[in-house]
C-alpha cells in the first residue's frame, strides 16, 4: 500500500507541482502520458530501477556533508599544510559570492530560480539545438543545476533513457525536499573544476592562487565556464579557448541582466592573470607534517575518521622559526658535508639510493613540555622523504653512555670514582679504547666528558648488563636493545625520538615526559574531537632529582672539559654528549639547554664508514651548536639554574682528589671527598715517594 | 784566623801512630828495625804524596793558629813537624756530629727529611752533644772551608753527609786522605775503612725476597722488567740471588712502561700468545668460535679470537711501581691469564694498589724494608700500620734517624778519635726496627726487609724470623 501510494506521488503529484505553465502542463501532460505507456510497460523495470532503489539515493543528497581540506597549524595557528584526496574549498552557500552565482546561473541554469527540478523549454532548445547543426552560438545546457547535482552524486554519465529519466525524476523530487540555496550550494561545492579542484573555492585557489572572495567578475566568469568542460576549457591547458567560454559566460550574464553593456565590455576586455598555484605541501616542516598525518591518522582511524577531506584543523606544536633554522642549517652546512663526503669509504653502496652521501636530521623538543618544536628528518625532503628522526634505526654510541652512568651515579657512585683505562674482556667481548688512553686513571668524570670507553663497560659490568638496559626502557629508550655488553657502549640500534625521551628526562629533573607533536583535533565547525594528554598526565618522575641534577652536570662537563670542545662558547648554557658509532658510522650529539632539547645525527643511510677523523665532535656537535646558539637568541635562553642539593669542588680529573687546578665536580651535599693528595699524582708529576730502584 | 782545610790533612790518625813509632824503638831486634824502617818509609812515603795536597791548600792554612809551617818549600823534616805540633791537638774529638750536605733546591724534600730524622734522634737521646750543621754549595773551596770547620775548629768525631753523586765524592776524596769516619746517606759511595753507609741494604732486602718466594713453594719465574730499571744494581742483586738459590728465571722480558705496545708484547711472550708458534691450535679456536657465531647469529670478530694464556712459570716478578702492577693486572684480565701470583717491591706499597680489587693482587707478595710503621722510631703508633702510606720522607727520615743516632752513640762510647771506626762497626741496636743487630755488616747499615701479603685488599705481613735480618737461607 504504501508502494503504491508512494509511486502516485512520484507519478502524479510532483510533476504537476512542478510544472507551473500552461504549456509546461500540456508538455506534463505530454510526458506523463508518455511515462504512464511506460511506466505500464515495463513496471517491473521501473518500480525497481527508480522508483524503489533511489529513495536511498535522495536521503543521500539530503544528507551531504561538504567535503573539506583538514588542514595542519602549527603552535601560533599558522597553516603548515593542507590534506585532502581531491582539492575542496567549502565554502557554504552565504559565502559565495553573490557574482559567481549570477555567473553560474546565467551560463548553467537561466531559470534555477524559478523552475522545480528540470526545464522544459530547455530540454527542448538544447533538443533543436543539437538537431540544427549550422548553429555556432553558446550553447545552453539541457540540464538544470539540480539535474547536474543529481546526476553528479547519484547517478553516473551512462547516456540511456533510463538514467536520463532517473535524473529527471529525483531532480523533481530534490527541489520538493531540498532548499534552492542548498542544491546551488552543493553545485558549487562538489563540481570537478580542472587541476584538481573540486568547486568554486578550490578552483578559485588553483586557477588564480585566491580566496573567491577576491575574484572579479571576468574571473568568476571564468571559473563559472569550467562547469560545462573543466578539460575542454582549462585556461592553464587551452587559453584561447578559455577566454572563450569566459567571454560566452558573460554575455549570458549580460543576457540574464546580471550585469550591463559597459560591464560587459569592461570585463570582456579585461586580461586574465592567472597566477600558478603553489602546494604548501612539502614546503613547511614537510617531515614533522608527515609525522603529524602518521599521528594524527591513529587517532583518527580509531574514531573512525578519514583525515583527508574531513575538514578537521589539526593544532600541533610546530614552531616554524626554529624548523626554518635547523632545515636551514642542515643544507648550510657544506664544509662539514663535504668533509665527511671525502671521508666516506663505500662498503654497503646501494643503488638507486635516494637519499644523498652523507645525511642529517634534527629533532628539537621543549625541555618543559615535550613539545615537538621541530623535526627535520634529513638534509633536503624533496631528495629524500624518510623521516631519519623516528624511522631510523641507528646505533647510538656514547650517547647512550649517559644512561649506564645515570645508573651509576643513581646506585650512589660519585663523579670522582677512579678507574683504570685499560683493556677489558667481558665474555669474549673486547671492546676497542684508543690506545693513547689506554693505562691511565681516569675519574668517572673524566671517562664521561672525554668518552673513555673501557670505564663505561667496567661500570655497566658492576651494574648489569640487564639492568642498564631495564633502566635506558625506564627513561624512555622504546627501541627494545639488544642484552649483551656491547649495547652499553652504543651497537643497539635507537631511534632519535628514543633519545629524545632519554635527554628530555635529565633535562628535567629526573621526569619523563611523553613528546607530543598533535595539541588538539578539530572539525571546521570547532567541534574538538582529540585533545592531547596534558602535561602532567604525561609527566612520569622515572629517576631521583639528585641522580637527574649530577648527570646534568655531567653532559655540562661534556661542553665544558670534552669531546664537545667544537662548542666550548655554550659552556654555562647546554649541556651534552657525544656519540660516534663504530668507524664513524653514526656521529650523534644529544643536549639540552635551558629551553630545548636537541638531538643531532649525521651518518649515512646505508651503514657506510668513515675514515680519518670524522667523528661526532667535528661534525654532529659544531651543527648542534649552530642551531642551538641560534635557538638561544631567538628564544632568549638563559644559563641553567644552580641547584641546591649538589655541591660543587674542584677535583684532580684523573685521580679524583681535592684539586684547585682540577676541573669542577657536582656531588651530593655532604659526599664531597676529603682526600687532598694521592700517590697517582705524585707519579705523575715526578715526585719521588720511595727511595729509587736504581739509587738502592 | 781560622783552621784551613789544608789542615784536615794532619788529621791521618794512622799517621800519627806511625811517626810516632819512628821515634820510640832503639832496642829492637833487627828483624823489628827492619820492619819498622819499612813501614817508616812506606808511611814516608804517603807523608810525601800528601805533602802535595798540603802544597796545593797551604794557601787557604791559618798561620795564627800555628800551621804556617806547611807553607813552607822544606819537606824533608815536615811530616815530623807536622805531627808533633798537631797530635795533641787532634787525638780526640768534641763529641758533636758534624753535617754536610749540598745546596741543591732538588733535594729539599729529601733534606727536610733527613734532617727530620736526626732531630728525632737528638730528641730521643737526651746525651747528645749536638750537632754542627754545614749546608754549601758544590764548589771545592765551600766544602773545604766548611770540612775544616767542621774539623779542625768544632772537632766533631764523625761527619754526616747526603747529596748527589757529585757531591759525595768530593767529601769521600776528603774523607780517605783523612780517614774521617763519615756517614753516608747513599749507597753508591765505593767501600772503604772509614765509609759507613746508612742506606737500605740491599742484599738483605734480596735475600728476604728470594725466602718469601721460598715460603710460597715458587720455583720458576717470569720478570716483567721496566727498561728503566734494566741495569739496577737492586735487580741484578736480586737475580744474582735467585739463580743462587735456585728458582729459575723462566722470562726476562723487557718492556718501557709509557708504552702499552711493548707491555702488551712481554704478557704476549710470557703467556706465549703467538699465533705462528701455535697455529694449529689458533686454527681450532677460530673453526670453533665462527661455529658459535654462526650458530648465534652474528659476524665473528676474528681480532676478538684470542690464544689461551700458557704458564710455564710459577710467579710472575714485576719490579715496578704499583701503578703499573695495576695495569699488568688489568692486561692479564684481558688476556684471560689464570691465576697466578705476582711478586713486586717496595714501589708496590701504596693504597693505590688495592683500589682496583683487582683479582690478579690477590695473593701478591712484595718485599719493603720498611715494615709494620708502628715499628718504626719516627712515627708515632697507627691503627693501620701495614697500608699505611710509606712515603720518600718515611725512607730517608729512617735513614737521618739512624745516621744521627749512631753518630751520638758511637761518639758516647770514647772521646778518642782513633775509636771511632772500630767502634761504629761493632755497635749494635735494640730497638723494633733493628732489633738486637749489629747496625753495620760490611760497613753497610744492617737494614731489614719486610715481606707482605696483598689479602683482602690489605697489606698482611709474611712472617719470617727477624731475628738475624739478611744472612743466608737455610736449605
Amino acid at each position: 500500500m504504501k508502494k503504491t501510494i508512494l509511486t502516485i506521488y512520484y507519478i502524479l503529484w510532483i510533476p504537476l507541482r512542478a510544472i507551473s505553465s500552461f504549456m509546461s502542463i500540456v508538455l506534463a501532460v505530454g510526458f506523463l502520458a508518455l511515462s504512464l505507456v511506460y511506466a505500464i510497460s515495463f513496471e517491473f523495470i521501473l518500480d525497481q530501477d527508480i522508483f524503489k532503489a533511489k529513495i536511498s539515493d535522495i536521503m543521500k543528497i539530503q544528507d551531504w556533508k561538504p567535503h573539506d581540506n583538514t588542514i595542519i597549524l602549527d603552535k601560533n595557528g599558522d597553516t603548515i599544510s593542507e590534506q585532502f584526496n581531491e582539492y575542496h574549498v567549502y565554502l557554504p552557500f552565504n559565502k559565495i559570492p553573490k557574482k559567481m552565482l549570477d555567473a553560474i546561473i546565467a551560463i548553467e541554469d537561466r531559470k534555477f530560480w524559478d523552475h522545480k527540478g528540470i526545464d522544459v523549454y530547455s530540454i527542448l532548445r538544447a533538443a533543436k539545438t543539437h538537431l540544427n547543426p549550422s548553429h555556432k552560438g553558446y550553447k545552453q545546457g539541457a540540464s538544470t543545476i539540480t539535474q547536474q547535482v543529481v546526476k553528479n552524486l547519484l547517478l553516473t554519465n551512462e547516456k540511456t533513457i533510463t538514467r536520463k529519466i532517473r535524473e529527471i525524476v529525483l531532480s523533481l523530487y530534490i527541489e520538493s525536499v531540498i532548499s534552492k540555496e542548498k542544491i546551488l550550494e552543493i553545485y558549487c561545492n562538489t563540481m570537478f573544476l580542472g587541476q584538481g579542484s573540486y568547486g568554486v573555492g578550490a578552483a578559485a585557489k588553483r586557477f588564480f592562487n585566491k580566496n573567491l572572495n577576491e575574484l572579479d567578475v571576468h574571473e568568476v566568469s571564468l571559473i563559472a565556464g569550467l562547469f560545462q568542460s573543466p578539460g575542454k576549457f582549462n585556461p592553464a591547458r587551452h587559453p584561447e579557448r578559455a577566454k572563450e567560454r569566459q567571454l560566452s559566460v558573460l554575455a549570458s550574464m549580460f543576457e540574464a541582466g546580471f550585469i550591463k553593456q559597459d560591464q560587459l565590455k569592461m570585463w570582456s576586455e579585461k586580461k586574465i592573470e592567472y597566477t600558478k598555484y603553489e602546494s604548501i605541501h612539502g614546503k613547511v616542516a614537510p617531515y614533522f607534517v608527515d609525522y603529524v598525518i602518521e599521528e594524527s591518522e591513529k587517532i583518527l582511524d580509531e574514531l573512525d575518521i578519514d583525515l583527508k577531506d574531513s575538514g578537521l584543523k589539526i593544532y600541533t606544536t610546530l614552531d616554524q622559526t626554529i624548523d626554518k633554522y635547523s632545515q636551514s642549517i642542515l643544507k648550510d652546512s657544506t664544509k662539514v658535508f663535504r668533509k665527511m663526503e671525502k671521508s666516506i669509504i663505500w662498503d654497503n653502496k646501494l643503488e638507486n639510493s635516494e637519499a644523498q652521501n652523507v645525511e642529517g636530521a634534527f629533532l628539537v623538543l621543549d625541555r618543559r613540555t615535550g613539545k615537538i618544536l621541530s623535526m627535520t628528518g634529513g638534509r633536503d625532503y624533496e631528495i629524500s622523504q624518510f623521516n631519519r628522526t623516528i624511522h631510523s634505526l641507528r646505533p647510538p654510541g656514547s650517547v647512550f653512555k649517559a644512561v649506564t652512568y645515570a645508573l651509576g651515579l643513581e646506585r650512589g657512585k660519585t663523579w670522582n670514582k677512579q678507574y683504570y683505562i685499560s683493556p677489558i674482556t667481558i665474555g669474549n667481548y673486547r671492546p676497542r679504547t684508543q690506545q693513547s688512553k689506554l693505562f691511565t686513571e681516569t675519574t668517572l668524570l673524566q671517562a664521561f666528558y672525554q668518552s673513555i670507553n673501557s670505564p663505561a663497560v667496567l661500570l655497566g659490568n658492576e651494574l648489569g648488563v640487564k639492568n642498564v638496559l631495564k633502566f635506558g626502557q625506564r627513561l624512555g629508550i622504546e627501541t627494545p636493545l639488544k642484552d649483551e655488553a656491547a649495547t652499553l657502549l652504543g651497537s643497539s640500534e635507537v631511534t632519535m625520538m628514543d633519545m629524545a625521551r632519554v635527554y628530555q628526562t635529565f633535562a628535567n629533573d629526573g621526569v619523563s615526559i611523553s613528546p607530543v607533536a598533535i595539541e588538539k583535533i578539530q572539525t571546521r565547525a570547532g567541534k574538538l574531537i582529540y585533545q592531547a594528554k596534558n602535561l602532567q598526565e604525561r609527566s612520569k618522575r622515572v629517576i631521583s632529582q639528585s641522580t637527574s641534577k649530577l648527570i646534568a652536570e655531567g653532559l655540562k662537563s661534556v661542553i665544558q672539559y670534552g669531546t664537545g670542545y667544537k662548542i666550548r662558547h655554550l659552556k654555562g648554557r647546554a649541556a651534552g654528549k657525544t656519540g660516534t658509532s663504530n668507524k664513524s658510522k653514526d656521529n650523534w650529539f644529544c643536549g639540552f639547554t635551558d629551553d630545548l632539547v636537541v638531538i643531532t645525527w649525521l651518518g649515512n643511510d646505508d651503514q657506510n664508514s668513515f675514515r680519518g677523523n670524522i667523528s661526532a665532535s667535528n661534525t654532529a656537535a659544531p651543527i648542534w651548536g649552530k642551531l642551538v646558539s641560534k635557538s638561544m637568541n631567538y628564544l632568549n635562553t638563559s644559563h641553567f639554574k644552580r641547584t641546591s642539593l649538589l655541591e660543587f669542588a674542584k677535583i684532580h680529573p684523573r685521580y679524583g682528589h681535592r684539586d684547585s687546578m682540577g676541573v669542577g665536580m657536582y656531588f651530593l651535599r655532604g659526599t664531597v671527598p676529603r682526600q687532598e693528595e694521592s700517590d697517582l699524582m705524585a707519579l705523575e708529576t715526578g715526585e719521588q715517594l720511595r727511595v729509587g730502584m736504581n739509587d738502592f | 784566623m781560622t783552621f784551613k782545610p789544608l789542615m784536615l790533612l794532619i788529621l791521618n790518625s794512622t799517621f800519627f801512630i806511625s811517626c810516632s813509632t819512628v821515634v820510640i824503638p832503639k832496642k829492637a831486634s833487627r828483624d823489628i828495625l827492619e820492619k819498622k824502617t819499612r813501614i817508616v818509609y812506606k808511611q814516608r812515603a804517603k807523608c810525601e804524596s800528601q805533602i802535595k795536597y798540603f802544597k796545593l791548600l797551604s794557601k787557604l792554612s791559618d798561620k795564627k793558629n800555628g800551621f804556617s809551617y806547611l807553607a813552607e818549600n822544606s819537606t824533608d823534616d815536615l811530616c815530623d813537624l807536622y805531627y808533633k805540633k798537631t797530635t795533641k791537638f787532634f787525638e780526640n774529638h768534641s763529641g758533636k756530629v758534624g753535617i754536610i750536605f749540598e745546596a741543591n733546591s732538588d733535594n729539599s724534600d729529601m733534606d727536610r727529611a733527613i734532617l727530620s730524622g736526626i732531630l728525632r734522634s737528638s730528641k730521643i737521646n737526651k746525651k747528645s752533644k749536638g750537632y754542627i750543621v754545614k749546608r754549601v754549595i758544590l764548589k771545592n773551596k765551600n766544602i773545604q772551608n766548611a770540612l775544616s770547620s767542621l774539623i779542625l775548629k768544632k772537632k766533631v768525631g764523625v761527619i754526616i753527609t747526603w747529596g748527589n753523586t757529585k757531591f759525595l765524592k768530593k767529601i769521600e776524596k776528603w774523607q780517605k786522605r783523612l780517614s774521617m769516619p763519615t756517614l753516608y746517606i747513599d749507597n753508591k759511595i765505593k767501600k772503604s775503612k772509614t765509609a759507613f753507609k746508612i742506606f737500605p741494604n740491599r742484599n738483605n732486602y734480596s735475600i728476604e725476597l728470594v725466602k718469601s718466594l721460598r715460603k710460597k713453594k715458587i720455583k720458576r719465574l717470569a720478570i716483567l722488567t721496566p727498561k728503566a730499571y734494566q741495569k739496577s744494581k737492586l735487580l741484578l742483586n736480586i737475580k744474582k740471588n735467585l739463580k743462587k738459590y735456585d728458582i729459575e728465571i723462566v722470562h726476562d722480558v723487557i718492556y718501557e712502561a709509557d708504552d702499552y705496545h711493548t707491555m702488551e708484547m712481554a704478557c704476549r711472550k710470557i703467556f706465549n700468545i703467538n699465533i705462528n708458534g701455535r697455529r694449529e691450535e689458533f686454527n681450532q679456536i677460530l673453526k670453533k668460535e665462527k661455529k658459535q657465531a654462526n650458530a648465534e647469529g652474528f659476524k665473528l670478530n676474528r681480532k676478538h679470537v684470542f690464544l689461551t694464556a700458557q704458564t710455564d712459570f710459577d710467579a710472575i716478578f714485576i719490579p715496578d711501581n704499583f701503578k703499573i702492577v695495576n695495569h699488568f693486572a688489568k692486561l692479564f684480565d684481558y688476556f684471560k691469564a689464570p691465576r697466578i701470583p705476582l711478586v713486586g717491591t717496595y714501589e708496590w706499597r701504596s693504597p693505590e694498589l688495592t683500589k682496583t680489587k683487582n683479582k690478579y693482587l690477590e695473593g701478591a707478595i712484595f718485599v719493603d724494608f720498611i715494615g709494620n710503621p708502628k715499628d718504626l722510631p719516627i712515627w708515632s703508633k697507627t691503627k693501620d700500620g701495614q697500608n699505611k702510606k710509606v712515603g720518600l720522607k718515611a725512607d730517608y727520615k729512617l735513614m737521618g734517624y739512624y745516621s744521627g743516632l749512631l753518630g751520638q752513640k758511637v761518639l758516647r762510647k770514647s772521646n778518642k778519635r782513633k775509636r771511632v771506626e772500630n767502634d761504629l762497626r761493632s755497635i749494635k741496636i735494640k730497638d723494633n726496627f733493628i732489633k738486637n743487630n749489629k747496625a753495620f755488616k760490611n760497613n753497610e747499615f744492617n737494614w731489614p726487609s719486610y715481606a707482605f701479603e696483598v689479602r683482602d685488599n690489605r697489606f698482611k705481613p709474611l712472617s719470617h724470623n727477624k731475628s738475624q735480618h739478611g744472612g743466608t737461607i737455610n736449605e
